[in-house]
């Protein structure tokens, strides 16, 4: 569908970079203590980048996106578009386009309606508006809806009306608030690479509400992992997959077994960690406070691992669960239990538990975190 | 601990509203307008009553104890008790009978459900002493069925007995209103429960309906309670003897010319029905064991064993039999010549309104017609702030708001007139007196149905406007207030229907120039024009009837003519 590379054709550009300072909300509990929804939050966004804000329900992603819609108002820290100070400028005033998790169409008002509202309080002449409109509901694929109230309309289609009225304004920039999560889970992942090409293509700066750590990894640019108001880490997905800071943030992105190790010494720029009887080496990264004779947890993916005859660990199963592309293996090594996938069961055949299998770790791919206190 | 959080919380809270202040000074549209509805809830809400409770202890002189202690005496007592026990009895009888029929109207497969339902509306939008001026042509000295059928000479009808006679007929449609929305919302998946476990049908009944219908049971006695000591029309013309607050405090005033005294027994109405409107509005309504969950249960048929049914038929049958007894009566009233001696048909009570007392006919049409649009969009446009916007002092909005409403008509009729009787505020005698007491008065039911039907709407569909570049104003106009349309039209009958029928305030309030058509019908009856009374309360009836279809074809209108323009 060529939708994206016509919509770069009818709409121009006014996206300004995004900067959040020292971001701080606090609300009052029912026992009168004042308690932080988000907790001094700092974050820029790049003209036309796509940056997720993902957490568990909580954690004060979707408080951010309203202060920076300006629905709420924080109670201390500064929001700017590109130069202007806008963080106590009405949301009426801030030129945002907003996509709602309800997506919150104007049930009273047709589909052409609905997406010409922005444009007609703006005051835009009625035929710019018009070719505008009809414009935007033709590369939406809508026109046929037009005359249709959004009750008429499927869950698809609400999606993209929603969609059609937060872009036709051209807003400097788009608020996502969790808006796939009402789809089922095919149309899901098709509206999520549509909205991603839409996007790119538009160069409209983006911030995105999901938990969903899938649809983060997919879309993003930059992914803000959040919990308890605090931003745990910053990055591009493939960093935040790869270097976790924290436990949260290997739990939270992707599946993690936490190995407990410790350090034994350096060598050059690699620690030299002791994992159940064995050494492994572990690239220094400077973001990660440990030193010798700590004892660390090594964060250790699942496809990590590979069976493997000539493999350094020795672990027994407890557990094996056939899923089509992979056998999942549930075990006991020495005295810690690890999850760990196997790709090439076709080869292997699959291991009934009971049995001890040969593992051998993956030891580049493998990140060192402070142990538990 | 203690110390520190309230410290804590008090430092949040003002800076919290200091930055709702700074929000709201962005619109200045919005924030004027929310001052001057302050303004005016305070001018026309809270002052008025204020001037009554501050004339009962207060006098130009200082504060007058002695004078308190005179008006307090014996015969107080005994008026305070008649209207107390008033109140019990309908209260009692109302919510009964109010009972037994919304039970048979929603869980029974009784016939005539749609026509029992209408009946029962009839009482609601008609003026309060049509049934008073029935009981009179029914079974007074001159009564069709007192002296007519059964020969009775010197039929004394006059009294509590009739009285509460009346107000349960007259009232129990509002307890019945009341308990039918949570019997029909009572699950029949709950009963079936019950049943599925053995319970008899009485056991249903008993262990689960009637529990579960019974904060709405409390909320209706408290109700019928207040619409019965707060009833002036009907006192007025069946008490006799039969003093009650209300009518003493009107004759006190017009009669003898003793504010102090009026205003006392006024007094005795608010705090009463002040304090049985605060119970049933802050604390029944939180009992409430219904739960809205937006979801269709399946619906359950209803009772159809015929031994229940039938007699609860028979029992609908006798109830709305007696209101259109009631009703008809008046009607044929209004066409003869002279009731209980000529029954010729005539036209001549009619002729006399048209050509002599069409004048009230009038000022009500045009008093309701400037109010009702006025009290309906300001009921919106509260509804609207109090649900959706922060701004300090809503709370004080909200009470301010329900305070004309809870309060007894007398009480705003004489509040009026005590603060409006002098410049710079010379209101009395006016116009504008009757139709801001009608607004005032009216508004509040507007703003609950306002208030109930956006909290369905969601917050972001309004949220989606203002990302759009909309202000609170226009966000309003063009996507709450349309949402709102259902609501908007109960406003708009509401208001319409209790402008034209009300009498307890407006009693205090019409002057030579402005009379109005309640008023003019209790004279008619005072003066023994039975038949040109029936005949205004037929009009009355009938342009009530009128208006109500023409809002209706309205409002379908507005909703319906924004589509497929383009």
């Amino acid at each position: 569908m060529a939708l994206a590379e016509r919509m770069e054709e009818t709409l121009s550009t006014n996206s300004s970079s995004v900067s959040m300072r020292d971001l701080v909300k606090t609300y009052l509990s029912a026992a009168g203590e004042e308690n932080y929804a988000v907790k001094h939050f700092s974050l820029d966004i790049q003209p036309g980048k796509l940056v997720t804000l993902l957490g568990p329900s909580g954690c004060g992603k979707t408080t951010t996106l309203r202060m920076l819609a300006g629905f709420d108002i924080p109670t201390s820290g500064q929001i700017r578009f590109g130069q202007s100070d806008v963080t106590f400028t009405p949301p009426n005033k801030r030129d945002i386009g907003m996509v709602f998790q309800s997506y919150a169409l104007f049930p009273h008002l047709t589909i052409y309606e609905n997406v010409a509202y922005g444009l007609q309080i703006k005051k835009v002449p009625k035929e710019e508006l018009k070719t505008r409109v009809n414009r935007v509901l033709a590369l939406m694929h809508l026109e046929e809806f037009k005359d249709r109230l959004p009750s008429q309309l499927s869950g698809g289609q609400q999606q993209r009306v929603a969609l059609a009225r937060a872009v036709v304004t051209e807003p400097k920039v788009l608020l996502f608030d969790e808006p796939l999560s009402n789809l089922d889970a095919k149309l899901r992942e098709y509206m999520r690479d549509e909205l991603r090409k839409l996007q790119q293509r538009l160069g409209i700066t983006s911030l995105y509400v999901t938990h969903d750590q899938a649809e983060a990894m997919a879309i993003s640019d930059q992914v803000v992992i959040m919990t308890k108001g605090v931003i745990q880490q910053v990055g591009s997905p493939h960093e935040i997959y790869t270097k976790p800071v924290n436990h949260f943030v290997a739990d939270f992105m992707g599946k993690a077994n936490f190995l407990t190790g410790k350090i034994e010494g350096r060598e050059k720029d690699a620690w030299i960690v002791s994992l159940e009887n064995n050494r492994i080496l572990v690239k220094v990264d400077r973001n990660i406070p440990v030193q010798v004779a700590d004892a660390v947890d090594c964060v250790v993916r699942p496809e990590f691992f590979t069976l493997d005859e000539e493999g350094e660990f020795t672990a027994r199963l407890t557990r094996a669960t056939y899923l089509g592309t992979y056998v999942e293996y549930e075990a006991v090594l020495g005295n810690q239990d690890v999850t760990f996938v196997d790709y090439a069961h076709h080869q292997h055949g699959w291991r009934e538990a009971g049995t001890d299998v040969k593992l051998r770790l993956n030891q580049e791919a493998v990140r060192i975190i402070p142990a538990r206190s | 601990m203690q110390r520190g959080n309230t410290g804590i919380a008090f430092q949040h809270q003002l800076k919290t509203q200091r930055t709702r202040l700074k929000m709201l000074s962005k619109e200045p549209w919005l924030l004027g307008i929310i001052i001057l509805l302050f303004i005016s809830l305070f001018l026309f809400s809270v002052y008025p009553i204020l001037q009554v409770l501050k004339l009962t202890v207060y006098d130009e002189t200082g504060f007058q104890f002695d004078k308190v202690a005179e008006v307090l005496n014996a015969h107080f007592f005994q008026i305070l008790w008649n209207s107390l026990q008033l109140g019990i009895l309908s209260a009692v009888f109302g919510t009964a009978i109010g009972f037994v029929f919304a039970f048979a109207v929603t869980r029974t497969q009784m016939r005539g459900k749609k026509f029992f339902h209408l009946i029962a509306m009839l009482p609601i939008i008609s003026p309060p002493f049509v049934m008073a001026l029935s009981m009179i042509l029914l079974f007074g000295r001159n009564g069709m069925i007192s002296s007519g059928l059964l020969g009775i000479e010197d039929s004394d009808i006059y009294g509590l007995t009739s009285l509460v006679v009346i107000q349960t007929l007259g009232f129990f449609p509002m307890a019945y209103l009341n308990l039918r929305g949570v019997l029909e919302s009572i699950d029949g998946a709950l009963e079936d429960a019950s049943l599925s476990l053995g319970a008899s049908r009485w056991e249903v009944f008993r262990t689960v309906t009637f529990p579960l219908a019974l904060p709405a049971i409390f909320s209706s006695l408290l109700l019928v309670f207040i619409k019965s000591i707060e009833d002036f029309g009907n006192p007025m013309v069946i008490a006799g003897d039969y003093s009650t607050l209300a009518v003493q405090a009107y004759l006190e005033i017009t009669g003898m010319y003793d504010l102090k005294a009026g205003a006392f027994m006024a007094v005795a109405i608010l705090f009463p029905s002040l304090l049985a409107y605060m119970i049933q509005k802050y604390w029944l309504s939180k009992k409430s064991f219904v739960t809205v969950t937006g979801k269709p249960s399946q619906a359950s048929k209803g009772i159809g064993d015929k031994r229940i049914v039938w007699p609860l038929f028979a029992f609908c049958s006798l109830l709305t039999g007696s209101v259109l007894l009631f009703y008809g009566t008046v009607a044929w009233g209004a066409f003869v010549k002279v009731w209980g001696v000529n029954y010729t048909l005539t036209l001549d009570h009619f002729k006399y309104i048209f050509t002599l007392g069409l004048d009230s006919v009038k000022n009500s049409l045009i008093m309701a017609t400037a109010s009702t649009p006025i009290t309906a969009l300001l009921g919106m446009l509260i509804a609207y702030l109090i649900i959706r916007k922060n701004f300090v002092g809503k709370k004080l909005m909200e009470f301010s708001t329900i305070l004309t409403f809870a309060v007894p008509g007398t009480v705003v009729g004489i509040g009026y007139v005590l603060a409006f009787n002098e410049k710079p505020l010379l209101l009395t005698g006016t116009a504008a007196i009757l139709i801001i007491a009608f607004t005032f008065r009216n508004m509040t039911v507007g703003i609950e149905a306002g208030s109930n039907s956006l909290r369905q709407v969601d917050a972001s569909i309004e949220e989606a406007s203002t990302s759009l570049g909309a202000n609170s104003l226009t966000t309003f106009w063009r996507v709450s207030l349309p949402l709102m349309k259902s609501a908007m039209f109960s406003g708009l009958v509401y208001s319409f229907v209790r402008s034209m029928t009300s009498i307890s305030a407006v009693i205090f309030l019409v002057s030579v120039n402005w009379n109005l058509m309640t008023v003019s019908i209790l004279s008619q009856v005072e003066s023994s024009r039975l038949g040109v009374a029936a005949a205004y309360c037929l009009i009355l009836i009938f342009i009530i009837l009128i208006v109500i279809g023409f809002l209706e074809l309205i409002v379908n209108r507005l909703g319906s003519s924004k589509r497929g323009a383009h």
